[in-house]
């Protein structure tokens, strides 16, 4: 954005740079540089002997290995192991977080109770809490869903709630002078009117709950993608540690545009961003 | 009342539902609701095992060892994201180059590339300073990044006009202007940093409150476990408070909602 003033756009010497197709293709052109230098730097390091290469391996040989990876079926089983821990644990913690969140925004007796239990629980470091729920119930999908739910639970909380306490009173008016009740008011005008705030705490959920399931199935191993990663540096298999992490830093990055889109297209009312 | 008075204050209000969750664990462990007394050892026996380590003191050494760490991260990642973020603030063509790879790296998950950090940086301190770092930096960068973008230009122009010149309105106009949106970006990294930290201690190494939590469940010591998460339960509560009061006494000027 060219700075502008209230008497209009301010003009510079410059301005051959401002062309508007310029200014279109400028940014693709230098991300594009950006991306072949930082993919070019990793490729050169290992070769020109600025790290070791059994430390680093070139870009290109971890590219090759993603292949192998990817059409691997021991791969494909730990991917599913872990989706499922991970779709299940956050589909719990929504369907926890968002009713008690914008319960809490509704109702001051509901949020005089559940506050103190997350002004406790937030500095807490969940990750912390791995090994102890595994000491409760052993290492099992009970503790590894438990410690994602752990993980996302308050964000959606604390979204919903932001979200419900800011629902405008003449809404919720109007709603009850039409003959709404409880229930349809909820429906109809709570979780439309805090959908904004809700879904940037689902975003914010999405990561967290990789970063705990990969926390915890590096630290208890048994089965999952952060199993198979500790597996490969066990077994001093490098280019397959880095092959693995790429794939997985891809899908994580993969899986927040694809709800940002989603969202962009399904609630297309929505101001600003998620 | 002082600063660390306030802060003190702060932190005792947020306290009581602890002090009544305790009461509460102690009543229940008593009944044998809870039950195995191994599980879910009883305050009492928690706070023993808590009085013997800072007694012969390990508790203090594996506190130390652990927050030199996180202090190197979190003083690295600030450096570096005030850094870069304000030349993508500023500079229109880092922006351009920056941004495919920050939008990249900013979503993913940074613990998927923990083991490949100990493959580069070894299984001692490195690894774990790295992880902090790699969780403390974004936060930091994208708030300075933002910030930096958005200070009204009238402000640098003044500067400018009085003769101040341009790295000069960078530090004294530019920075201070985004001040505010930086700390709160701090104060997410810092959160970050512990939690990197902690958890790189847990999975790999030989020291720190994360590796005391990983070898007591190993060795069965299940006090010592509650003695770890405690721990650095607290000591996370204490330095984002003394942060939240610490950038509220540099902001008073600002206008922003604190």
């Amino acid at each position: 954005m060219p700075p502008t003033t209230d008497d209009g756009p301010v003009t510079t010497v410059r301005d051959g740079w401002r062309h508007p197709i310029w200014l279109r293709v400028a940014p693709m052109l230098f991300g594009a540089l950006g991306v072949a230098g930082a993919l070019g730097a990793w490729e050169l390091a290992p070769r020109v002997g600025w790290v070791r290469p059994t430390s680093l391996p070139p870009f290109s040989d971890v590219l090759g290995e993603v292949f192998v990876v990817l059409g691997e079926d021991e791969f494909a089983t730990n991917l599913g192991a872990s989706s499922q821990r991970w779709s299940l644990g956050l589909l719990l913690a929504i369907l926890v977080g968002i009713p008690l969140g914008t319960l809490m925004g509704r109702f001051r007796i509901v949020h005089k109770l559940v506050d103190p239990l997350l002004v406790v629980g937030y500095p807490v470091p969940k990750t912390a809490l791995i090994l102890i729920f595994v000491l409760w119930w052993g290492a099992d999908n009970v503790s590894r869903v438990g410690i994602i739910i752990a993980g996302c639970l308050i964000p959606i909380v604390i979204s919903s709630y932001h979200g419900a306490m800011a629902v405008p009173e003449r809404l919720m008016w109007s709603a009850r002078g039409l003959g709404a009740g409880g229930l349809t008011r909820w429906i109809q005008v709570v979780l439309p009117a805090a959908l904004p705030q809700i879904l940037s705490g689902l975003r914010l959920a999405i990561a967290i709950a990789i970063f705990t399931l990969l926390a915890s199935e590096l630290l208890i191993r048994g089965d999952g993608l952060g199993a198979y990663m500790f597996t490969a540096l066990d077994n001093g298999q490098t280019l397959r540690v880095y092959a693995s992490s790429a794939i997985i830093a891809t899908l994580g990055f993969l899986l927040d545009q694809l709800f940002v889109q989603g969202v962009r297209r399904g609630v297309p009312w929505l101001e600003g961003d998620v | 009342m002082g600063l660390v008075g306030r802060i003190a204050a702060s932190i005792g209000w947020k306290l009581y539902p602890l002090l009544a969750i305790v009461g509460v664990w102690w009543f229940l462990v008593d009944r044998g609701t809870l039950g195995n007394e191994f599980v879910m050892p009883p305050p009492g026996k928690v706070w023993d095992q808590a009085r013997t380590m800072i007694d012969d003191g390990t508790l203090s050494d594996e506190i130390r060892t652990t927050f030199t760490r996180v202090f190197g991260a979190y003083l690295l990642a600030v450096v570096v994201g005030v850094v870069v973020g304000t030349m993508i603030g500023r500079i229109q063509v880092v922006r351009w180059i920056t941004r495919p790879v920050v939008s990249f790296l900013f979503p993913t998950p940074k613990v998927a590339i923990y083991p490949a950090m100990t493959i580069i940086f070894g299984l001692g301190a490195a690894s774990k300073v790295a992880l902090g770092f790699a969780e403390a930096l974004f936060p930091v960068l994208l708030a300075t990044a933002a910030a930096t973008s958005q200070v009204e230009p009238r402000m640098s122009w003044s500067a400018l006009a009085l003769g101040t010149s341009r790295p000069a309105t960078l530090f004294r106009v530019i920075v201070p202007a985004a001040l505010p949106q930086i700390l709160t970006g701090a104060r997410i990294g810092l959160v970050g940093s512990i939690v990197g930290v902690y958890l790189g201690e847990m999975i790999v190494g030989s020291d720190g409150l994360g590796q005391m939590m990983a070898v007591a469940y190993r060795t069965l010591n299940t006090p010592e476990m509650y003695v770890s998460i405690i721990t650095i339960s607290l000591a996370g509560l204490l330095l984002d408070r003394s942060f939240l009061m610490l950038r509220n006494r540099l902001l008073a000027w600002s206008e922003e909602e604190h």
